[in-house]
């Protein structure tokens, strides 16, 4: 139930990624700000290049489409609302250039490894940071089973926590209650674990990367130091 | 424990890294199961003030909210690219703002539930600058916008009011301190 559906993702060099990336923002960027007399169609060019060069064609697209009609409808009945039918056709512009806006970072997102995305943002940010959203990614499978499990269990045991039973706001609270308390104790705890193991293992010790086990030439009887 | 960045410790720095991961899977759930305009505003205003209040350090809601917008962007889950850190950012601001008031008025609902609403509306001005960029007329915009916001808004206050009990569990666990001037979660 609160699982997701399976990725078909397939890995990438970082160059590879690096290019995908610039490309989304470019085209992201550009729905934005370019507003001249082709840069509708070239931006759908770029968009349509961008979806093949990903292989977006490979991955189910029924709940992208999905979120986009939610976008679309608001925007073509405030126009109609607002102006009548004659401005409709500027509100399915609008509409059109808000998914250009958000299309490329939407294919990145669907066809991109999360393994590859984690070890770019290692290289791009400072080290302690980068370590600590790495961390956070690698660990959070374990979180997130362990809140998964807790669902199970709470579903089994009548609790109201279905995705069609939280449409009714009341049922939200049992959801805080019973899911969203265990996963911030979980995560209290596992993060005071790892930062135990991080330091048991010299994490910290100097400036620069620490390796475990190694030399540690500020403690000569060779016990690890918190 | 040691400074580990910007002054938080290594595992209070892991424990705002899980918020903002909890943050985002929660956002990605209901957008699949849900789609209920400003329902993710629930869940972010909840785990940032949890955020907050548990590490209870200056700008500890913005590093978690800093944390979501770039792991949201590098995932692809934050639709705005950078435009998506200034908009988990705003909110946290201003729970960071309202740090002081939310520890001195800790079982008011009614703060937390103001709180909520104004941090979650704080969000409004990234909504109005990127369809503003796009080209959408003005009045268009300002309805579209409160709609938006006003739904977030009701969410951010409903996000809110847990958040006391929680604590209040929370502590009754030991896993807080009673100390407000303590280093919080991870002292």
């Amino acid at each position: 139930m609160l699982s997701g559906a399976p990725r078909h993702t397939s890995r990438v060099s970082q160059a590879q990624l690096v290019i995908r990336m610039a490309s989304a923002m470019v085209l992201a960027l550009g729905a934005m700000l370019w507003h001249g007399q082709w840069s509708l169609t070239i931006l759908t060019l770029g968009t349509a290049t961008l979806a093949v060069a990903v292989g977006a064609h490979r991955h189910p697209w029924r709940r992208l489409v999905l979120v986009f009609i939610w976008q679309v409808v608001l925007i073509m009945a405030l126009y109609l609302l607002r102006y009548g039918v004659q401005r409709l056709p500027d509100g399915a512009l609008v509409a059109y250039r808000l998914i250009l806006l958000v299309l490329p970072g939407v294919l990145l997102m669907k066809t991109t490894h999360h393994g590859d995305m984690a070890r770019l943002l290692v290289r791009i940010l400072p080290a302690k940071v980068g370590f600590v959203l790495s961390t956070c990614v690698f660990f959070f499978p374990t979180l997130w089973s362990v809140t998964v499990q807790t669902y199970e269990s709470q579903v089994l045991r009548g609790a109201r926590i279905l995705p069609r039973e939280l449409i009714n706001p009341v049922n939200m609270g049992t959801l805080v209650r019973v899911i969203c308390l265990p996963a911030i104790v979980t995560s209290l705890a596992l993060a005071k674990d790892i930062a135990l193991a991080a330091h048991c293992r010299w994490y910290g010790l100097h400036p620069d990367r620490t390796v475990w086990p190694g030399h540690n030439p500020s403690n000569t009887t060779g016990e690890p130091r918190a | 424990m040691r400074n580990h960045m910007f002054g938080f410790t290594l595992q209070e720095s892991l424990f705002l890294g899980f918020c903002s991961l909890l943050i985002l899977s929660t956002k990605l759930l209901l957008r699949l199961h849900l789609k209920v305009p400003g329902h993710s505003m629930f869940f972010l205003i909840l785990f940032l003030m949890l955020a907050a209040l548990c590490v209870r350090k200056s700008w500890s809601a913005t590093m978690a909210a800093v944390m979501a917008g770039l792991l949201g962007m590098f995932t692809g889950s934050g639709k705005l690219g950078p435009l998506g850190i200034v908009s988990y950012m705003l909110p946290a601001l201003v729970i960071d703002f309202c740090m002081p008031f939310l520890e001195r008025h800790r079982k008011n609902l009614l703060a937390f539930a103001c709180v909520g609403l104004v941090a979650a509306g704080a969000r409004a001005p990234v909504s109005l600058f990127s369809e503003w960029m796009i080209g959408m007329d003005v009045q268009v915009l300002l309805m579209s916008t409160a709609i938006k916001t006003g739904g977030g808004m009701i969410f951010g206050a409903l996000g809110a009011l847990p958040v006391p009990a929680l604590l209040t569990k929370l502590e009754a666990r030991g896993l807080l301190p009673n100390n407000p001037k303590n280093s919080g979660a991870a002292s």
